[in-house]
């Protein structure tokens, strides 16, 4: 690469037609040469009378002709008859247009002068992006040709703040831009950042679809040659996360299952996914996400107002003649609203200038959350929320919500936001920073949106985040669809395989056609990256995520669903550890075929509460909720050997 | 511009001599002389000359092979501008340029030395301006012109400029014949101004693209010239007999048009006056036609340009000063 430093590969041209501004010049070029967009030059020149001048460019806008005239000529002169060589070629011409990276010496900044074009090097490559001026870079991918890449670092102060920060990436689903280089980015910075214990960094992610970051323990079976390279020479090892805490939501209110494709016994064994689920408070605060916005209006507001100031969290009486109710569940929450509602229609239509119709549609709203968000939301349980105490160093928490409903997504990501938002004001995340990595942005924060909770905390984040140690790294497929605040704020982003359709919008206008047409055609592990330290846009390639990737970690650990007969057991072991498994099981057999589903469902429920309340009647609840005659029962429960029991 | 890089500014030399004018902007392009070649249809004469073939005097058909022996490509160039005038005697900047390119493989880019390009003055002498120049020690072309006989001042500037560019020409075909080189040259223009009376076979080619005269006085054969068919030559016949400059020539259709006159894609070829040029006639003739394509557009002779000559003058053309050096060179 030293070599062929010195190889001059082409000359800087200027005509009057096409002259050289002081952010842009144009070449030739052998025809060899090893250039295309995005491609970094170096260019040298000494002004006469004046001091030597470099200039780093990188490649723009690629052009070649000959010395035809138009078509016609072609036509004519090949006699019409496509194909055969002539005697002599046509001399055909390799031009290109590049941007201005950097000058040395950086002033004056005048036009390019007319000088020798060389390739770049490792230390050209170094210069061009400022890496000079800065210590301790994050290698974020690397330039050049397949096999001959050289790293490209960014300056962490300005990716992980203070001075800068955040990461938005935008890309075509499914061609390994937006996922897969955040792996990537994670895996740099947990291995280049300074900080160490509690200045050190740690991770939230969200998987929202499939296995995608299910397996981010596991090591990458078949890693290929070209990454294993780009990981070397940035010495980051070519093995998983070795610090991943899983989080999925709760499956029911006994806190059974968990809703999340991470269920093989295997991975239960080593790293178990841990169940987690939200409860009135949380409710209250992300209401707007979850009511629509015909629900939502002022009066509904109020009323909400009205609950989360005067009712959650007291002991509450409708009126000075009635017994008062502890309001610190849902299903509190819900009784209370129903008398509330009771007193309004007694009293002409106004419960506390709260009209009925408002009560009651807020009463079937709740009831409604009850039933839709099952598991997720604890309608009797205590909160259990999917985020640590405290953050760990070089630590990544996964939340799955991917076998979610849309709506429980939204409402688990609004929670964690506020949540991190919150313990960033109060300087409480436990690291120097925190990386929360947001795909889909433009599902929470869209332009031109409804301003939600959501999108204040985005923005809140975006805007003040880098200064108190969170850090955005977003993702979505359509940057132009993202609220114009969020993206602005982010000083680093970075461009895969993007739709010609979202090409088209004004956001992508600054860049030359060239630039959008690579950008079209992107393949996957190719980027085009924007750093405050880079002058212009450079491509780059990543190389792929050293642990499992979804897809495989789901064929190598296969979902194992248990049967609610399962959960039952599991639960009533829980509940009294000397009960006999087959006299459970036995129980669970006599339950009738038809509406066997609903009756065991129910049991599970009856199993929750009466863990709540404390009892250890299991095998009562399973004859009365399982519709089976209730047998007479004197006594505490009586240990029965059973030579199948795993736990005996 | 860098005013460093150009060879003199004639504003410093002439201004203060008496009756100069310098001439900062031409008025318009037929002040810039000689800029179009002299290529053109208009016949000046006709003579006679011997045919040298056996045989009806009519048009032979070439047997076409699309190859071609020829390696080497010359050509010459010139560009004047108009700079001053001493009282009504005008002087210009030129500059007067030959080289030969190699063709390898099928491709045109160097000339392994063979090039030579100046930049000049040319004045009329006798004048104020020309003993300042002589004086100053500039490379100064003086013009001779009877201009009491009628002879056009502009005219006798063109023929002292293309003096200049025969010269390069003849030195540069000189050194390439000198060194010996394998391989056949095709020179753009006639060659026996260069052979200067040698008689010994070269392989070397001229191709004449224009018919300012004619090698045959009688009807009949001119008929037969001018009825040739596209890949048609006529008997071959020694030009300029009556020379020291003479050659084995004949005329060859390279193209037709209906819509044309008589000299669309006609050239006339000349090859050494030795009696072994003639077993080439006919493989000359092959090659040339071979060399059709690509065609010499824009050039507006690309009926009877061909291509690799064109390649040669757009070398040459990169080398001269441009229009803007020009003005520099004649200074405010």
């Amino acid at each position: 690469m030293n070599e062929s430093s010195q190889q001059v590969i082409g000359h800087v041209v200027g005509t009057e037609q096409t002259p050289n501004t002081a952010y842009s010049f144009h070449f030739w070029a052998e025809q060899s040469a090893p250039l295309g967009i995005g491609s970094l030059v170096r260019v040298e020149y000494g002004p006469v009378g004046g001091p030597a001048v470099t200039i780093y460019g990188v490649v723009v806008e690629a052009y070649a002709y000959n010395d035809l005239p138009n078509a016609l000529t072609d036509y004519l002169g090949r006699e019409g008859v496509p194909g055969g060589d002539p005697l002599t070629l046509r001399p055909e011409i390799r031009v290109y247009e590049a941007a201005v990276l950097r000058r040395i010496p950086e002033e004056p900044v005048a036009a390019v002068g007319i000088g020798k074009v060389y390739e770049a090097t490792a230390s050209d490559v170094r210069a061009a992006l400022s890496g000079d001026k800065f210590k301790g870079g994050i290698p974020i991918g690397f330039y050049g040709m397949k096999g001959k890449e050289l790293p490209v670092f960014a300056d962490p102060d300005y990716m992980l703040g203070p001075e800068a920060g955040h990461f938005n990436i935008t890309g075509t689903s499914g061609l390994a831009a937006k996922t897969s280089y955040i792996q990537f980015l994670l895996s740099s910075i947990f291995q280049h950042f300074e900080g160490k214990g509690d200045q050190g960094i740690a991770a939230v992610m969200f998987n929202v679809k499939g296995g995608d970051l299910l397996f981010l323990d596991h090591p990458w079976e078949s890693p290929d040659d070209a990454s294993q390279r780009m990981y070397e020479q940035v010495g980051i090892p070519v093995s998983p996360f070795p610090n991943v805490t899983y989080y999925a939501p709760y499956q029911s209110e006994a806190h059974a299952g968990l809703v999340t494709l991470r269920s093989h016994p295997e991975l239960d064994k080593d790293n178990p996914t841990r169940g987690f689920c939200f409860g009135l408070n949380t409710v209250l605060d992300n209401a707007d996400v979850l009511l629509s916005r015909e629900d939502l209006d002022a009066k509904a507001d109020s009323f909400l107002a009205f609950l989360r100031n005067e009712v959650v969290g007291r002991d509450w009486a409708v009126d000075e003649n009635s017994g008062s109710l502890k309001v610190d569940s849902l299903v509190q929450l819900i009784e209370a609203v129903k008398q509330m509602l009771a007193k309004a229609e007694e009293n002409r239509g106004d419960y506390r200038s709260h009209h009925s119709a408002t009560i009651r549609k807020m009463y079937n709203r709740l009831e409604g959350f009850r039933q839709r968000f099952a598991g997720l939301i604890a309608s009797q349980t205590e909160e259990s929320p999917p985020l640590p105490l405290k953050f760990e160093d070089r630590h990544i928490y996964v939340i799955d919500v991917a076998q979610c409903s849309a709506d429980a997504q939204d409402l688990v990501f609004a929670a964690v936001i506020s949540e991190l938002r919150n313990r960033m004001e109060q300087g409480n995340l436990g690291v120097q920073r925190l990386v929360v990595v947001v795909d889909e942005l433009n599902k929470y924060a869209p332009s031109g949106g409804r301003e939600t909770h959501v999108m204040r905390s985005l923005r809140d984040i975006a805007a003040r985040g880098r200064y108190l140690g969170l850090v955005l790294f977003s993702a979505q497929q359509f940057r132009s669809r993202v609220d114009p605040q969020i993206v602005g704020n982010c000083a680093n982003s970075a461009f895969g395989n993007i739709q010609l359709e979202e090409l088209t919008h004004p956001t992508y206008t600054v860049y030359p056609p060239a630039v959008r047409e690579k950008l079209a055609t992107a393949d996957p592990g190719e980027l085009m990256v924007r750093h405050p330290h880079f002058a212009q846009p450079l491509f780059i390639r990543f190389p792929l995520p050293t642990c499992l990737r979804g897809t495989d970690g789901m064929k190598k650990f296969p979902v194992t669903r248990r049967s609610l007969e399962d959960e039952i057991m599991k639960v009533a072991k829980r509940m009294d550890p000397h009960i006999a498994p087959a006299e459970v099981r036995d129980l669970l057999a006599r339950i009738r075929a038809e509406d066997r589903e609903n009756r065991l469902n129910r049991i599970l429920e009856c199993l929750a509460e009466e863990e709540r309340k404390g009892g250890r009647r299991v095998k009562e609840v399973i004859q009365r909720c399982g519709g089976l005659a209730q047998e007479v029962t004197t006594g505490p429960p009586v240990p029965v050997a059973d030579p199948e029991d795993p736990f005996a | 511009m860098n005013m460093a890089a150009l060879p003199f500014r004639l504003s410093d030399v002439l201004r203060d001599v008496r009756g100069v004018r310098l001439v900062a902007k031409p008025f318009d392009t037929a002040q810039e002389l000689g800029w179009i070649p002299r290529e053109d249809t208009a016949l000046e004469e006709f003579v006679n000359s011997d045919v040298v073939e056996e045989g009806r005097f009519e048009g032979r058909d070439v047997v076409e092979s699309h190859a071609s022996s020829f390696e080497w490509f010359e050509d010459g160039t010139e560009k004047t501008r108009l700079a001053f005038f001493e009282d009504f005697y005008p002087g210009c900047i030129a500059c007067v340029g030959a080289a030969i390119l190699k063709r390898e493989g099928r491709e045109m880019l160097h000339t392994h030395g063979y090039v030579d390009q100046k930049t000049f003055i040319a004045a009329f002498e006798g004048t104020q301006a020309a003993s300042r120049l002589r004086e100053r020690g500039f490379d100064f072309a003086a013009v001779h012109a009877d201009l009491a006989s009628g002879e056009s001042p502009s005219k006798a500037i063109q023929n002292r400029v293309s003096v200049e560019r025969d010269t390069k020409e003849r030195h540069i075909i000189s050194r390439w014949l000198a060194d010996g080189n394998p391989g056949w040259l095709l020179v753009d223009g006639g060659i026996a101004n260069i052979l200067e009376g040698r008689t010994e076979f070269h392989r070397i080619v001229g191709v004449v693209k224009s018919h300012r005269k004619m090698y045959f006085q009688e009807r009949e054969k001119l008929e037969v010239i001018q009825s040739l068919r596209p890949g048609q030559r006529s008997p071959v016949f020694l030009a300029n007999p009556l020379q020291r400059r003479s050659a084995y020539s004949w005329y060859l259709r390279l193209r037709h048009s209906d819509t044309q006159g008589p000299f669309f894609g006609l050239i006339r070829v000349e090859l050494p006056p030795a009696e072994e040029s003639l077993r080439y006639v006919d493989e000359v003739s092959s090659w040339i036609l071979a060399e059709r394509a690509p065609l010499s557009l824009p050039d507006v002779r690309f009926d009877r340009m061909i291509y690799p000559i064109r390649r040669v003058e757009m070398y040459l053309r990169s080398l001269q000063p441009s229009d803007a050096q020009l003005t520099g060179m004649v200074g405010a």
